[in-house]
């Protein structure tokens, strides 16, 4: 760079402040500093985001004590609910809460699915038989203990018989259906008649594969129905008696 | 106590740098008063910077924030500051510079209002504010090499005006 250049940026460099102006400054500065005690504090703005997993070790254990209970709390109530019979408080909690959730876990599978809503025709029976047990199966406990069974009794054909659909999409030549006559909606009305002949339109609704080779597991469930009647043979008789009482008298009801 | 020793360290560092920072805002502005105003917001927020201690308050980074304190000024005014300066015409504080050199100043700014705002910043920062190529760049936010052939470029271009 030539000398006059050089020069030239000497004397730009001597712009600056002079010594009054330096002072005032800095004293408004230090003014300024001090009337607060800090300036511009950086805010922690806590992100409503995460705000969810934000708790201080003072409320954490609050917290958690809380969930505990909660969760022993309902589990005790869940637990208690299934041993419960139509009629009880927790009834509704076991039909409407613990076997739903429990029905949502079985629909992985149609085969699931039947075994499941069986499970639950063999409780519903089970259920009035207590009932009955205890001398409490009548009127109004009745006919709801009834409806219930029917219903859920109607549930349990059906997924057998979205099951057999599906095995019979599969392969035309294997199995046909495990339920033949006895369809859902007749079922009370076959449960009308005699105990034994149920059963026996029960076996013969049930063919043989064409294979001749039926699965274990496909007889085992199609056993299942089968074998929850033929358990709950004498509560059946009972709870059908309303239109045919004289029929489970027949049959040795006490 | 902690704020005693930062007021200390801030008193040091205005010494330090507020010539210079207020030199810088002068040529960007061309306003003295304004030059001054801007110094004191670039205290200000050095101060803040200062209670933060995982930032280091070096002499880029105080370019910088005076370089951000001109550039919020700029979008504001959207005035070019040379064309002030040239316009009010070039008066340092020190009055003892005789006729000729302050013609030739006067001069000198010409030439530098001719080139483009870039090439006019890094001579500032460069010759004017003495700051090495690396220190600019930490300004600039450029790498090293880019801004000496920045430097390099302007003086050519600054001998091509004053031919």
């Amino acid at each position: 760079m030539d000398q006059k250049m050089q020069k030239i940026i000497d004397e730009m460099r001597e712009v600056k402040l002079s010594p009054s102006e330096k002072a005032s400054l800095k004293a408004s500065l230090f003014k300024e500093i001090d009337s607060k005690n800090t300036l511009f504090v950086p805010v922690t703005v806590s992100s409503p985001y995460f705000a969810w997993f934000h708790f201080s070790k003072k409320h954490f254990e609050f917290v958690l004590a809380s969930v505990l209970i909660l969760v022993l709390f309902g589990s005790g109530v869940a637990f208690a609910a299934n041993q419960s019979v139509p009629g009880d408080i927790l009834y509704g909690v076991k039909t409407k809460v613990n076997e739903k959730v429990a029905r949502l876990f079985h629909k992985t599978s149609l085969a699931s699915e039947a075994l499941f809503e069986t499970h639950l025709m063999d409780v519903r029976l089970d259920e009035a038989e207590k009932l009955s047990d205890s001398k409490k199966l009548e009127g109004s406990i009745k006919e709801e203990v009834r409806k219930d069974v029917s219903e859920q009794t109607d549930r349990a054909f059906e997924a057998e018989s979205a099951l057999d659909k599906e095995k019979k999409n599969k392969d035309e030549n294997k199995g046909s259906l495990l339920i033949g006559t006895a369809t859902p909606k007749n079922f009370g009305n076959n449960m009308n008649g005699n105990g034994e002949e149920n059963n026996e339109k029960l076996k013969s609704s049930t063919s043989t594969k064409d294979n001749g080779v039926p699965e274990n597991a496909e007889e085992n469930r199609s056993n299942t129905i089968q074998k929850v009647v033929e358990k709950h043979q004498k509560i059946l008789e009972e709870l059908k008696l309303n239109p045919g009482e004289s029929h489970g008298e027949k049959n040795g009801k006490e | 106590m902690e704020k005693e020793k930062l007021r200390k360290e801030f008193g040091d560092l205005y010494e330090a740098y507020a010539d210079a920072l207020f030199r810088y805002c002068f040529f960007k502005t061309g306003d003295r008063e304004l030059a001054k105003d801007m110094l004191q917001d670039i205290c200000l927020k050095a101060w803040v910077y200062m209670q933060d201690h995982t930032i280091v308050l070096g002499r880029p980074f105080l370019y910088r924030l005076a370089r951000n304190t001109v550039i919020d000024w700029y979008r504001k005014k959207k005035t070019s500051s040379l064309d002030n300066l040239l316009e009010q015409g070039f008066e340092p504080e020190d009055k003892k510079a005789d006729t000729s050199a302050f013609a030739e100043k006067e001069q000198l700014m010409k030439m530098i209002g001719k080139l483009e705002n870039e090439d006019q910043e890094i001579l500032l920062l460069r010759f004017v504010e003495d700051l090495s190529p690396k220190e600019i760049a930490e300004v600039l936010n450029e790498r090293e090499n880019t801004i000496s052939v920045r430097v390099h470029r302007a003086l050519g271009r600054l001998r091509e005006i004053s031919k």
